[in-house]
């Protein structure tokens, strides 16, 4: 992790519209279990997509997050980069951390790129704690709009 | 003076009315006396003048002054003058009798005033005892020590008033033949009597001596003290409610209590409200011998009388052998109530034995259950409890389930209580209440000792969010909480007092007042730090398994790689020596034939001169030597060709040298290399080569020379991409550092676009189209040059301009990173 990441801006594809690019994730928000979901691909690439967080991740929804994320990003063969955009997240236990690592684990195996954006004081004390930080590239807003 | 006589008489009802008459008319004849004398001598006067007037009209037309003639006149002075006297002699009687008449008046008067006093304080005080209600003996007393000043008729004597079974007499008292009696009435009831005696037999009329107004007045006395009476017994009959209401009230508030004798002391209450001697509460219980018996739980005896606690049988006695009616009855629900000489023989025996004359015996139900009873005792009377006592004496007996009840599931709740409290205070858990603003209401020792505190008491009124690593996560637990009134299995970060993580999972309820109101929530939080240390471990070696799992896949398609190349390798030296033998006598052979060619070529040519005309078609002679002679040149250079060819071939596998360092010629292995990849570049790229001095290094060259190749082969590829007219530029240059020997190997093709410029060197990463490439070229290049060589390859690229790959080696290897690498 050493090498440099660059990730686009992630402002540009953040709220700019309320639509998913990507289909898979309707059903799971309609479930109405604390978390949703919005996926859009960066500046009409095929290639990379940013998966917004909303809510919270807890013991109760991680897995069938995890289970989505990685069920859509599988049906997506094209996608080579995953940003997932973690903003919103209000709320992380480590359960998520796990759905996350799951994620990550199941990226790595596909030879797709994960980054996490925006990840705040709450989800980065999560994940220290946890020693996972270092398995992840997590880039700041900042250096991605740099990037 | 008279009118105020006459005021009084309207004022008292004309009590002296004849008198008073008679006195006035005879004042006024003496004092008209005088007056009426003149008025008769004035008519006699005149009538004397005209009688003759009408006798003789003419007369005393004729002589108007002759009118009466003297003895007229002499009538009419003397007459006036009589009058006069009269009227002088009349006044000064007159005047003597008012005085009298005026004495008389003031004595009655004073008579009247005090009577009048006596009457208004008779009926100030009947009216007092009514508005206050009060009706002390005194009042009563009063009243009728009032009765006879009262009264106007002179020879009563005296008056009584009975009341309520009570007798008040004027001082004196003694019954006459002669009296009158009022009744007291109450609610239509005759409660007692106003009598009034008077002295000396009764005469035939002795009513009507008696007036309206004295009769009205002790009827206005005796409907006063009887509505007293109706108030006080209304009274009475409250106090008697409010005084069993007040008992009921305080045998509840002593049933709240929560003492060892708290039956007992309530049970004391009833003694002294129901005025019974004894009153005691009896439980049922089953027993296997005797079938239902009863037991005493509470009794409470009235002073001098014994609460029988020396009776050992109180303890358990069988309904069957004691009074086995009262089984049925109370069990029905109805009360035991009567003076026990009513009772049947066998009962009458037992409760006598007790000193018992009367017993209200009322059943006690819990749930529904007949339970037991509530018992009075009378020691003193006999008589039989009225509905009222027994009504609100069974109010009494419910109360007393309530407290069973209660009882019963305190025992149960102090029991549970109990072990909640063990389990609060033994719990290795944390548990805690906090209220909904998050306060911390209450937490266990573990709980403290868990956070890193001494005691729970340092952490009581802190907020429970201060312990949370991040603050918000209340708010989630909040919104949980209020979304479903629980939270199961909620992960919460802590942060202990030295700042250390605790990890806790939280499960939550909330308390609620009976209104609704959430008043605080409880929480159980388990310590799951260690678990999550564990998992945290499982889950990196988790992740350090699948980032071994990429190397060691990568790492073995590099293997197999290797092993393709080195095979291939070995295979181009062994066909390059094949290859070489024949090669040798070839060409050998080859020299020897261009020799032998040359002596027939000169023989030929010899003989031509000689038989220059011999043959047709000879002619074509000279053409064929001459081609001959082109054909063994071209043949020649193909020779030396396929020969470096074959050298270079061997040069580049090294078979003799693989995967050993070796003294390695960087310039030359370039060369060998441009000579492989001839065919790649030849057609697209011209080469442009800018050679420093640089040192042999330590290298093992096949590793090497298999990088050139890739980075020569990229290059050209790269610009053959681009499918340009003009051939492109691959410029190779090679320098020197004071450690190290650098070589770049440059194109001018498309570029690579940064996001894929740092996973170029991962393995099976390809831009090229499927079939075209394997992927792994870059990625087993980066892995000879950095982990084999301990050296760098990096590359610099910018999109349209072309890029240029950096090679920078060792110039003497590192041994440690060749045994890493070679491992």
């Amino acid at each position: 992790m050493t090498k440099k990441m660059m990730v686009p801006n992630p402002g540009m594809n953040t709220g700019s519209s309320g639509s998913n690019d990507i289909t898979g994730f309707e059903e799971f928000n309609k479930r109405d279990i604390g978390v949703t979901l919005r996926g859009t691909f960066v500046k009409g690439s095929s290639l990379k997509v940013i998966i917004e967080v909303d809510g919270y991740l807890d013991n109760v929804n991680s897995t069938h997050f995890m289970e989505t994320v990685a069920k859509v990003i599988q049906e997506n063969a094209s996608i080579k980069t995953v940003v997932i955009d973690l903003l919103k997240i209000s709320y992380i236990s480590s359960t998520g951390i796990g759905a996350l690592s799951n994620i990550l684990i199941q990226t790595k195996k596909t030879n797709i790129v994960l980054y996490l954006i925006n990840v705040g004081r709450k989800v980065r004390s999560v994940l220290d704690t946890l020693g996972m930080t270092g398995f992840f590239n997590i880039v700041d807003s900042e250096e991605g709009n740099a990037g | 003076m008279i009118m105020s006589a006459r005021t009084d008489e309207k004022i008292h009802g004309g009590l002296s009315l004849t008198d008073s008459k008679a006195t006035y008319l005879g004042l006024h004849s003496w004092g008209a006396a005088g007056l009426w004398t003149v008025i008769v001598a004035v008519i006699l006067f005149w009538s004397v003048y005209l009688q003759r007037a009408l006798m003789d009209p003419l007369g005393i037309l004729a002589r108007p002054h002759y009118i009466p003639g003297y003895w007229g006149y002499a009538v009419l002075w003397l007459s006036g003058l009589a009058g006069i006297v009269l009227e002088s002699i009349g006044l000064e009687k007159r005047t003597r009798e008012r005085t009298l008449i005026e004495k008389e008046l003031r004595r009655q008067q004073h008579l009247f005033g005090e009577r009048g006093q006596e009457l208004s304080f008779l009926h100030g005080v009947a009216e007092i005892a009514e508005s206050s209600s009060i009706l002390s003996a005194e009042i009563v007393q009063g009243i009728v020590d009032l009765i006879p000043q009262a009264w106007q008729y002179p020879k009563i004597s005296c008056a009584r008033i009975i009341l309520e079974g009570r007798e008040f007499q004027t001082e004196g008292f003694s019954e006459s033949e002669w009296m009158l009696n009022i009744d007291i009435l109450t609610h239509g009831e005759q409660a007692g009597s106003i009598q009034v005696y008077f002295s000396g037999s009764k005469p035939p009329e002795s009513e009507s001596l008696i007036s309206n107004e004295e009769r009205q007045l002790l009827e206005t006395v005796a409907k006063r003290l009887g509505k007293i009476v109706e108030r006080k017994r209304a009274k009475e009959a409250l106090a008697y409610r409010l005084h069993y209401e007040e008992m009921l009230d305080s045998f509840s508030q002593e049933l709240l209590k929560n003492r060892k004798e708290t039956l007992k002391a309530a049970v004391s209450h009833l003694l002294k409200a129901s005025g019974a001697s004894r009153v005691y509460i009896y439980e049922n219980f089953e027993n296997a011998d005797d079938g239902l018996c009863m037991r005493q739980i509470a009794a409470s005896g009235a002073p001098g009388i014994k609460a029988r606690k020396d009776n050992p049988r109180r303890k358990k006695l069988p309904y069957k052998d004691w009074i086995p009616r009262w089984q049925k009855v109370l069990a029905g629900g109805d009360p035991v109530n009567g003076a026990v000489e009513d009772f049947p023989q066998k009962e009458r025996e037992i409760l006598e034995a007790q000193d018992i004359r009367s017993i209200l015996i009322l059943p006690i139900f819990v749930n529904g259950e007949w339970f037991g009873f509530l018992g009075f005792d009378d020691t003193l009377s006999k008589r039989k409890w009225d509905i009222n006592d027994i009504r609100l004496l069974q109010v009494a007996a419910d109360r007393i389930e309530t407290f069973i009840v209660r009882k019963r599931a305190e025992e149960a709740l102090s029991e549970s209580e109990e072990r909640y409290r063990s389990i609060f205070d033994e719990s290795k858990d944390m548990i805690l209440t906090s209220s909904v603003d998050g306060k911390l209401i209450d937490i266990n020792p573990a709980g403290a000792e868990l956070l890193g505190y001494s005691s729970p008491s340092e952490l009581i009124n802190t907020q429970v969010e201060d312990f949370y690593y991040n603050r918000s996560d209340r708010e989630h637990f909040n919104r949980k909480m209020a979304e479903g009134s629980f939270i199961k299995d909620f992960e919460i970060f802590m942060k202990k007092k030295d700042g250390s993580p605790l990890f806790g999972l939280e499960t939550s309820i909330e308390i609620k007042e009976s209104n609704g109101n959430t008043i605080c929530y409880q929480s159980i939080v388990k310590d799951i730090t260690e678990r999550m240390e564990t998992e945290k471990l499982l889950w990196r070696s988790n992740m350090e398994l699948v980032e071994a799992n990429e190397k060691l896949k990568q790492t073995q398609s590099q293997l197999v790689q290797q092993e393709k190349l080195a095979s291939l390798g070995q295979l181009a030296a062994g066909v390059a020596h094949e290859i070489n033998n024949p090669l040798g006598f070839i060409k050998s052979n080859y020299s020897v034939l261009k020799q032998y060619l040359d002596s027939i070529t000169k023989y030929i040519r010899t003989i031509d001169k000689q038989h220059k005309d011999a043959a047709e078609g000879e002619a074509d002679i000279d053409f064929i030597l001459d081609d001959i002679e082109a054909l063994f040149e071209e043949s020649d250079d193909g020779f030396n060709r396929i020969i470096t060819i074959v050298q270079n071939l061997k040069d580049f596998s090294r078979v003799d040298f693989l995967d050993k360092f070796e003294s390695y010629d960087l310039h030359r292995a370039i060369e060998s290399t441009m000579i492989v990849a001839k065919n790649e570049y030849k057609y697209v790229a011209e080469i442009e080569r800018e050679y420093a001095d640089i040192p042999l290094i330590e290298c093992m060259g096949s590793e090497m020379n298999q990088v050139l190749l890739n980075l020569i082969v990229n290059a050209a590829q790269a610009i053959k991409s681009q499918k340009r007219k003009d051939p492109g530029i691959i410029r190779i240059t090679t320098r020197k550092t004071p450690d190290h020997v650098v070589c770049e190997i440059s194109d001018d093709g498309p570029g690579i676009p940064t996001e894929i410029q740092r996973r170029i060197f991962e393995p099976f990463y390809s831009t090229k189209e499927a079939g075209k490439g394997t992927g792994l070229g870059l990625s087993i290049s980066y892995d000879i040059v950095v982990n084999k060589h301990g050296g760098d390859l990096t590359v610099e690229s910018e999109e349209n301009r072309g890029s240029t790959f950096m090679i920078k080696l060792p110039i003497r290897a590192k041994k440690r990173e060749t045994e890493n690498g070679e491992g």
